[in-house]
């Protein structure tokens, strides 16, 4: 090793011996954890129309088959009926890296929820544990089995503050208005195929969105008739 | 799920001041390496499950860390261009351990980029030059060159900044 690498060894490891006290990596990622918690599911909590599905899923990428401006008319329509109105969401999302060329960081889940937009009011569920409750101006957030803590903890989250968060990944649609607005600007919605379930039967789309120049959403969205 | 989450705070106990200290090199200040050591880390939990128990955790945590850390940077550098000087800082005594950590991390954030993150993942994280090369997605020869070229800027920096203060 020569001696400018063994100075520079030297000087960057004296540049961080001022660390601060009081950092806890720890107690910081609870709470970043938790943002990003309320931040994700609330982001899957906004597609719906009636009883609707909506999915960010690789498969739903095969359902895209062509341009269709009438798809893109009916599901704008629906998703702003629905931010009027009470609904039923299921979502299921998947998301990953991409480094050269080869998936990395996958990570799946189901969220259910029900929202009244008018009220303010919405409850929801996911798999990994996480549930929320909107009420009164408040987001509860319950976790199981955080970091340190067993057993279940509710946490108090102003709902206004939430809209402010920075977006994980650039992604910036966190409530209905916002979703609604970037699947208008996606342009690319198409008819992927009948849909139906207990007591209701309509369409299914599929769609696209690109909110950075290396992100890229897809999904489908269950229209009733 | 209460396992993981132990192992996942074991990890952080153990290796979380390791990471920490190195995003201070990358950031220049502390409350950003935090800022950036905990993003980081929450997308690290999100592939918790999925990392075999054999699997390397400081090895994704420092992709994750580099790959934000480069976000973070695309997002400012539309607001904030280098000007490649360093900023203006009253050191009164070099010889204070505290202040001659500020200097060096000044010294380093007036570097290019790419060299410093190179100098980092080098010299401080002490990988191997072919592991830097696939972390910055570039060639071993080029980390080579640019942790030659970082160094000798980085002395240079340091010396001008000394020679200035103390009139020589």
């Amino acid at each position: 090793m020569s001696d400018t690498e063994t100075e520079g060894r030297r000087l960057l490891a004296a540049a961080t011996e001022d660390m601060p006290s009081g950092i806890d990596l720890l107690a910081g990622f609870a709470s970043a954890r938790r943002r990003d918690r309320v931040r994700r599911t609330r982001r899957g909590a906004v597609l719906s129309a009636g009883v609707a599905a909506a999915a960010a899923s690789v498969a739903a990428v095969l359902l895209t088959i062509g341009s269709a401006p009438p798809a893109l008319a009916t599901v704008t329509s629906a998703l702003t009926h629905t931010l009027t109105q009470s609904y039923h969401l299921t979502e299921q999302d998947s998301s990953y890296y991409i480094w050269n060329g080869r998936i990395r960081y996958p990570a799946h889940g189901t969220c259910t929820s029900e929202e009244d937009p008018v009220r303010h009011l919405a409850a929801s569920s996911c798999s990994n544990g996480v549930a929320t409750r909107d009420v009164g101006g408040y987001t509860y957030l319950s976790t199981t089995n955080p970091v340190g803590h067993p057993g279940r903890h509710w946490d108090r989250i102003p709902t206004a503050s939430l809209g402010q968060l920075p977006a994980i990944n650039s992604l910036a649609a966190d409530t209905p208005q916002q979703m609604l607005a970037e699947i208008k600007k996606a342009g690319k919605v198409t008819v992927a195929g009948p849909a139906s379930g207990p007591g209701w039967t309509g369409t299914r789309y599929a769609f696209t969105i690109t909110p950075g120049s290396k992100i890229k959403l897809t999904g489908t969205v269950t229209v009733d008739q | 799920m209460a396992d993981i989450d132990e192992r996942f705070a074991a990890y952080v106990r153990d290796r979380g001041e390791h990471h920490l200290r190195a995003a201070v090199l990358l950031t220049g200040e502390w409350h950003a390496a935090e800022d950036l050591v905990q993003e980081s880390l929450v997308k690290l939990y999100r592939a918790w499950p999925k990392l075999r128990a054999d699997g390397d955790p400081d090895a994704y945590l420092r992709r994750i860390m580099v790959n934000t850390r480069r976000s973070w940077w695309r997002a400012r550098w539309r607001r904030e261009a280098p000007d490649g000087e360093l900023p203006e800082t009253v050191i009164a005594d070099f010889a204070d351990g505290q202040a001659l950590a500020a200097e060096v991390r000044q010294a380093l954030q007036a570097l290019p980029r790419q060299q410093r993150a190179v100098l980092v993942l080098r010299y401080y994280v002490d990988l191997p030059e072919a592991e830097v090369a696939d972390l910055l997605g570039c060639s071993p020869g080029t980390v080579k060159t640019r942790a030659h070229r970082g160094l000798l800027s980085l002395r240079g920096n340091l010396g001008e900044d000394r020679h200035e203060r103390h009139g020589n």
